[in-house]
């Protein structure tokens, strides 16, 4: 079978649990798990289960522009803005795990075909990916909403060093997501770390405020989307169904991770990269084919 | 030792926000204000009561805006100083922080969880960049070990902070939890160390006179203890009892007494007390601030508040994640009824 | 006066004020620097453009760092010298250096106590896995004559409160007291030339204004009218050395300094910050407020101050920069650059 060939740039945890679970895919075939140090941990376990590692950072893709089809990127935003520019001129769809937002949002359970012709794609945060259908949903049962609002919980264990530098540019751009799924007036986005042992799976409430509450509309096509979420994100579930709670809608949703090489508590983190492979399955699906259509089918965890 | 000056700092109209639901006005404000000014109680903080940026569904919405309830302040404030309370995950400096600098707040003080400190790097030194005074404060504290709590302040000096308070934010602590911890800092840090005391046990005050003991220098007091849950170290009971032990305040008793007796008056709904469900919140050391959701959630679900904060501090929950509630008081209903 | 100028000016001083016979090793000779694009880094490259320049040294030098290309930000007028080589790696990757290297100097590391707060495993990790890298890799160079390794002044003073406790703030002090044991062990048992250096505090251009040192925070304040903040009473002895004097005798230690010693680099004087703090707003002309910050139960104020008594003897080294005059070149510079005083 014929497979995309994907570089993933970046060897931190992110990129290394993608670097997993590429092999795991139909379509996609994981060329290089690229860092910018051999001292790389990811680099090393990538290299133990056989992927083809490079220490040479981007360039390693420039220099060798015909052998990838599509780039994830997984560094930071700064770095994004430096290459990303390089690489779509290449030809190669870059799938943006960074919040430089340079190409639109996708979340791949409400927009993944409206995306599909550009060469950025921008995988918004964690926490968008996880709030980010549950605000699409509202946004397709009421007509005037006034404000979303999310708050999510992860694992203090979960939040590197990056994460913790970046707050201010995740709460923005998830609000801005919440805000263009949505069509919501005003939105808001919380994030808490809690370092409680055993580490605690990440959870998103989402609430909202809008004219004319219809739950069971709501709920009935939330319902829908989690199902869809949950072909590629299995560990999705609603732990509190749509309710009214004080005038305000409230839901609630846990992302238990697959655990490739992130830890199952980590579902922030695997959510993001299990939208970005599907987005990628996508765009290979189409360019690969109708005769490797399948539905881009990850492994589904019992 | 005597002689001593402590730094007494009022929170009465941030953390008493809790109390009232974060529905202080900004005339309430601004009278409160004038009259800490003129009482010489040298940094009064404002806001709703998780700080900056935070009214939200989350939290509570405020009644007003960080912007009017600060220039409110800002406005009666002659001598005081102005502070705020910031977390950062519920505000971002570009929403929030500049907006506050260009509204005249002279301290930030920028809060984590006891174990998050890394969290506060940025915002500690925007505010040292705008030439303004940047606080580290954990909150929570009594979810670390002394050590921890040593580290984590460590690297808030180290980021610029200009003191380092911790909070008693569940009210959980006894006098020797606080000796002990204070101890510690005072030896480990070069920077000032300060105290923030809730009642929930009673011990406010009492935590409050043995963390001076140990070489703290800065206290929160509120007014009649306006703050979350059981309230706060009383302010106007404070600041005598410190002189009587020899300590300088700078605060005049008997304006600081009528500015308790109007706050109790003219803005608080009611006056602390340590309710039932107050000492089972400070036990279970779980943040204050929960006590009115909680309360609300577990009444709509016919479920005992009590049940509620022992489940909440048995998974070891920390503030601002007061939707846990809601799931926890589901999980109790659901228990109950199967 | 242009940035070249002007540094190269200051080089000039500094050579004069030691006497350019004692870097004369250098000459004709290749250097490898770890760790290029910071303070240090740029001082030293920007020393030895100097000698190749203006007195034909003929040295090549090539410089490692993770992203090479900062040197062009904060040193244009080093970027695409034919005598100045970037290598783009991480330290702890490093498989060769070039086979007739005769000198490496080891700066590789961030000195920045906000950036050891926050990331205290990138900091353990670059600092001691780096260190044994670099000397793994100097081991078969047979040309090598000298190796001189950057640990830090904070290696000789004590906790505050007198504390030995390892924990995530002690890593920076601890994991450089560790890298000095590396250059023991590869001293010892592999023989390589290997001086170490402990810089402590430094005055000039080339130093990012919001890092946390007082020099900076002073400088950062004069520069946009803001009062000067000393963490504590400002009584704490502190001795400053200007950037070109630091290069001249960390050159002057690499190549005269004896195998296996151990010398302070810093300035010879200490004052209190107090009074540097005084010194920042004389040369700022304008009134600024100094604010201490005092604990009640404050320390026994940390003594952090080199003792460059060896040097002085061993090198005749006189530093050509008095603190004020330091303080005034750093000023002019910083007010020069298009992002001053912000």
């Amino acid at each position: 079978m014929e497979k995309l060939r994907a570089a993933v740039l970046g060897s931190g945890n992110i990129g290394t649990d993608l670097a997993i679970k590429l092999r795991q895919s139909p379509l996609l075939e994981c060329s290089a798990l690229i860092g910018r140090s051999l001292a790389s941990t990811g680099l090393a376990r990538a290299q133990a289960e056989g992927i083809p590692v490079s220490a040479a950072g981007v360039e390693h893709i420039l220099g060798n522009p015909d052998a990838f089809d599509i780039v994830f990127d997984a560094t930071s935003a700064a770095a994004h803005e430096e290459h990303a520019p390089l690489l779509e001129a290449a030809g190669m769809l870059v799938i943006d795990l960074t919040p430089a937002r340079r190409g639109p949002l996708c979340v791949p359970s409400v927009n993944m075909d409206a995306v599909a012709g550009n060469l950025n794609i921008n995988m918004v945060t964690c926490g968008g990916q996880a709030s980010s259908p549950i605000a699409h949903a509202l946004g397709e049962t009421h007509d005037d909403i006034d404000y979303v609002e999310v708050v999510s919980s992860i694992a203090s264990r979960s939040a590197g060093p990056a994460t913790r530098r970046n707050l201010d540019e995740y709460i923005h751009t998830t609000e801005a997501a919440l805000q263009f799924f949505s069509g919501a007036r005003r939105t808001k986005a919380i994030l808490n770390l809690n370092p409680a042992v055993p580490c605690i799976n990440m959870q998103t409430t989402v609430f909202a405020k809008v004219r004319d509450p219809d739950v069971s509309a709501f709920t009935r096509r939330l319902e829908a989307m989690v199902q869809e979420i949950q072909r590629y994100i299995p560990g999705y579930e609603i732990i509190v169904a749509p309710k009214l709670d004080a005038g305000r809608i409230v839901t609630m949703v846990r992302v238990i991770g697959r655990g490739d090489y992130l830890p199952a508590y980590a579902g922030n983190l695997d959510i993001i990269n299990c939208a970005a492979v599907a987005v990628a399955e996508n765009y290979a699906s189409r360019r690969l084919g109708d005769a490797n259509t399948a539905t881009p089918r990850l492994r589904v965890v019992p | 030792m005597t002689g001593r000056r402590i730094l007494v700092s009022d929170p009465s109209l941030r953390d008493g926000n809790h109390a009232v639901r974060h529905q202080l006005t900004p005339a309430q404000v601004a009278e409160y204000c004038h009259r800490a000014d003129a009482a010489g109680v040298p940094l009064v903080e404002v806001g709703h009561g998780n700080g900056l940026g935070a009214s939200s569904l989350q939290l509570g919405e405020a009644a007003a805006s960080d912007a009017e309830l600060l220039g409110a302040a800002r406005e009666a404030l002659r001598t005081s100083q102005l502070g705020i309370h910031v977390i950062p995950g519920f505000a971002t400096i570009d929403k929030d922080l500049k907006p506050a600098l260009e509204l005249g707040v002279d301290v930030f003080r920028v809060a984590a969880h006891c174990t998050e400190a890394d969290l506060t790097e940025r915002f500690i030194t925007f505010a040292r960049n705008a030439g303004r005074t940047a606080y580290g404060v954990l909150m929570m504290s009594h979810m670390a070990s002394p050590e921890v709590l040593l580290e984590e302040a460590r690297k808030m000096e180290a980021f610029g902070a200009e003191a380092l308070i911790i909070m008693d934010s569940a009210g959980y602590y006894l006098p020797d939890d606080v000796r002990q911890r204070i101890r510690v800092l005072v030896d480990g840090l070069n920077i000032p160390v300060g105290f923030h005391a809730h009642n929930n046990l009673g011990c406010a005050m009492a935590n409050s006179i043995v963390a001076v003991e140990e070489g703290a220098d800065i206290l929160d007091g509120c007014s009649r203890g306006f703050g979350a849950g059981a309230g706060n170290a009383q302010l106007e009971v404070m600041v005598p009892v410190l002189h009587r032990l020899g300590y300088e305040t700078g605060i005049d008793l008997y304006k600081v007494l009528d500015l308790a007796t109007f706050a109790e008056k003219e803005i608080m709904e009611v006056v602390p007390i340590i309710s039932s469900t107050s000492v089972v919140s400070g036990l279970s050391g779980v943040f204050s601030g929960f006590l009115k959701p909680a309360t609300r959630i577990a009444n709509d679900y016919g479920v005992d508040a009590r049940d509620i904060f022992f489940e909440l501090g048995r998974r070891g929950i920390v503030a601002g994640q007061e939707d846990l509630i809601l799931e926890v008081a589901q999980d109790l209903a659901g228990r109950k009824a199967g | 006066m242009d940035a070249r100028e002007a540094i190269f000016a200051d080089c000039r001083r500094s050579v004069e004020a030691t006497g350019i016979e004692r870097l004369r090793p250098l000459a004709g000779s290749r250097i490898v620097v770890t760790g290029g694009t910071g303070f240090v880094g740029c001082w030293l490259l920007s020393l030895l453009a100097y000698l190749n320049d203006h007195h034909d040294f003929g040295v090549a030098a090539t410089f490692l760092a993770r992203r090479p290309q900062r040197l062009a930000a904060t040193a244009p007028f080093l970027a695409g010298r034919a005598d100045l080589t970037p290598v783009a790696g991480d330290v702890r990757q490093i498989s060769d250096i070039p086979a007739d290297t005769d000198w490496v100097i080891h700066l590789a590391g961030v000195p920045d106590g906000r950036h050891h707060a926050s990331d205290p495993i990138g900091t353990a990790s670059v600092i001691a896995e780096g260190t044994l890298r670099v000397l793994r890799t100097a081991e078969p160079v047979q040309s090598l004559r000298g190796v001189l390794h950057f640990s830090s002044g904070l290696v000789q003073a004590p906790a505050p409160g007198g504390h030995s406790r390892v924990d995530a703030t002690s890593v920076y002090a601890d994991a450089k007291r560790f890298s000095e044991a590396a250059c023991a062990a590869f001293r010892t048992q592999a023989r390589l030339p290997i001086v170490v250096t402990r810089p402590f505090t430094f005055l000039g251009p080339f130093q990012p204004l919001d890092a946390p040192w007082a020099a900076n925070n002073f400088l950062h304040s004069a520069l946009n009218g803001l009062p000067l903040k000393i963490m504590g009473s400002g009584d704490a002895p502190r001795a400053f050395l200007y950037g070109s004097d630091m290069a001249v005798l960390a050159l002057c230690q690499l190549v005269g300094g004896e195998n296996g010693a151990v010398y302070d680099l810093g300035g010879p004087e200490a004052i209190p910050v107090i009074e540097l703090a005084r010194a920042v707003v004389a040369h700022a002309g304008r009134p600024l407020e100094i604010r201490t910050n005092t604990a009640s139960r404050a320390h026994p104020t940390a003594v952090l101050v080199p003792d460059v008594g060896h040097s002085v003897e061993r090198f005749g080294f006189r530093p050509a920069f008095s603190v004020p005059e330091a303080i005034g070149r750093t000023l002019a510079w910083h007010s020069r650059r298009p992002q001053a005083g912000g």
